[in-house]
């Protein structure tokens, strides 16, 4: 096997999760659990090969903004280019600074020489971050579909979020109806599910994150080594390996009642069947 | 990404975070969030010392003090990079960058730490006091450069970086520590003559200018600030 594909059997054997569920017991348990499934930035950078934040992936000078970024959080976007174009400035001073120089003896007025320094300065700025705006919007399109990948992490961490809420409500009101929440829907009156969540969707919740693991490392092997023969076979395993979670999740799914977490369950699916799809696009 | 979550990082958490850079954890963000945020720090500074002369040296200086110090990072790491090299470092070009980043950001925060009392000086002493304004200040920056070499010094020792460097022998031990203090001299050396280069960041009493172009350094500067302030 070749020190690639077998660098990825290693990660991916390392990110595996076992579909246990919590136990019945204490809210610090349930809260572990949910812990485990979360996919934090540093194993985001060992999966992908690449390191990832909220606003970028690779680098701030020569990576590329993730997907959504104006829209999730503008103000952040805003400062950080603000602040990148002062920084491209600063780096260019020198460059104004010697045009001064070697200008003063022959232009002793420090007004006149302003203008050729500002010049030279707004000069060298553009063409740093022209460069870097090329190379941006080329690794944009290269890493199309990690970018796509990683959104459906949000997706994921976001579900994970409103199922440990529902979980803590579920351990804190007696059955009856209550007051649930989930993002991007309105409060709702539910029925109120058993003292624990389905064994079902923690499963489902660990297959989604075994989705997630298995596109990440497939979307890395298609971007560093798709034409050599180990790693275009270890593609085709990972793949495999997604259609079989995409199955189990469908059949999950479709044994479920119309319920909260039956909406989730969904919502995983919809996660798996996006990076199914953005690895083989 | 919270560009100030390296420097807090830096404040409260030191060891978890130097640990991070010599395990090449996430190099590039800590990068990018300690060198915006200390750009910030030193602007901030920089146009409180500049409000001394006016609003357009408060902006000069706002510019100005974050390029002394970055300016004189990048043009002195390559210089400890391959001697460290040569003498069996195993430490890269991001590691490098990062720890020199890190001290930058201690100096850029104490320097922000010291901001309230530069600022009450700014507000109390009138023109006449220029010298007094300057000295106080190449005190504070002299100070807060001290803490940052101290800890650069700490940091990148040799022998705290890989468990390799422990089977080292005691001569190559030796010349890294060199390389490194005399390396520190040079940082202060560029330092000085860039921010003589850069000048002025105060803005003696009279017209506003960009950039002074007689002659001179650093310590001649330092020296003929003592004279006026003792002649009166």
């Amino acid at each position: 096997m070749d020190p690639l594909a077998e660098n990825l059997q290693n990660v991916a054997a390392a990110h595996s999760l076992p579909p246990t569920q919590p136990g019945s017991g204490s809210e610090q348990d349930s809260h572990t659990f949910f812990q485990s499934l979360k996919i934090d930035w540093s194993e985001l950078e060992q999966l992908c090969g690449l390191e990832t934040n909220d606003l970028w992936v690779g680098s701030l000078w020569a990576g590329a903004y993730r997907l959504g970024v104006l829209r999730r959080s503008p103000l952040s976007l805003i400062v950080t280019e603000l602040l990148v174009i002062a920084l491209a400035g600063m780096v260019s001073l020198p460059l104004g600074l010697l045009l001064v120089r070697n200008s003063a003896s022959t232009d002793p007025e420090a007004a006149r020489a302003a203008i050729p320094f500002v010049m030279t300065v707004a000069i060298g700025m553009s063409a740093l971050l022209l460069m870097r705006y090329r190379r941006m919007t080329q690794n944009r399109k290269r890493w199309r579909s990690l970018l796509g990948i990683l959104d459906e992490v949000d997706s994921y961490h976001d579900s994970l979020k409103a199922l440990e809420l529902l979980d803590q409500l579920q351990e804190i009101h007696p059955p009856g109806p209550i007051s649930s929440f989930r993002p991007g829907i309105e409060f709702e009156e539910v029925q109120a599910a058993p003292s624990m969540l389905e064994p079902a969707t923690f499963e489902a919740l660990a297959l989604t994150r075994d989705s997630l693991v298995t596109g990440l490392l497939a979307d890395r092997l298609l971007r560093q080594q798709q034409s050599q023969i180990g790693g275009r076979a270890r593609y085709i395993d990972l793949l495999e390996h997604l259609d079989h979670n995409l199955a189990t999740l469908t059949a999950f799914e479709a044994s479920q009642q119309v319920t909260e977490e039956a909406q989730l369950l969904q919502d995983a699916l919809k996660i798996s069947l996006a990076v199914r799809r953005s690895i083989t696009r | 990404m919270n560009i100030f979550e390296s420097t807090q990082r830096l404040l409260s958490d030191r060891p978890a975070f130097i640990a991070e850079i010599r395990d090449r954890k996430q190099l590039n963000q800590k990068i990018a969030s300690l060198l915006l945020s200390s750009f910030v720090f030193f602007a901030i500074y920089g146009l409180i010392i500049g409000s001394f002369h006016s609003v357009q040296q408060a902006i000069s200086s706002a510019i100005k003090l974050p390029a002394l110090y970055l300016l004189t990072l990048m043009i002195c790491m390559p210089t400890l990079y391959i001697f460290n090299g040569l003498f069996g470092s195993k430490r890269g070009l991001s590691q490098h960058f990062t720890y020199l980043l890190s001290a930058a950001s201690i100096i850029a925060i104490l320097l922000c730490g010291f901001a309230p009392v530069t600022f009450f000086f700014l507000t109390s002493v009138t023109e006449a006091d220029y010298s007094f304004f300057l000295l106080l200040n190449v005190a504070i920056l002299a100070l807060t450069g001290l803490f940052g070499v101290l800890f650069l010094y700490q940091v990148m020792q040799p022998g705290t970086e890989t468990s390799a460097e422990d089977t080292m022998d005691e001569k190559t031990l030796k010349a890294r520590k060199l390389i490194l203090r005399s390396w520190l001299v040079l940082y202060g050396f560029v330092g000085s003559q860039l921010g003589w280069t850069l000048r002025p960041f105060f803005g003696s009493p009279g017209e506003f200018v960009m950039f002074r172009s007689d002659g001179g350094n650093f310590i001649t500067g330092v020296m003929m600030a003592l004279e006026r302030l003792g002649g009166g």
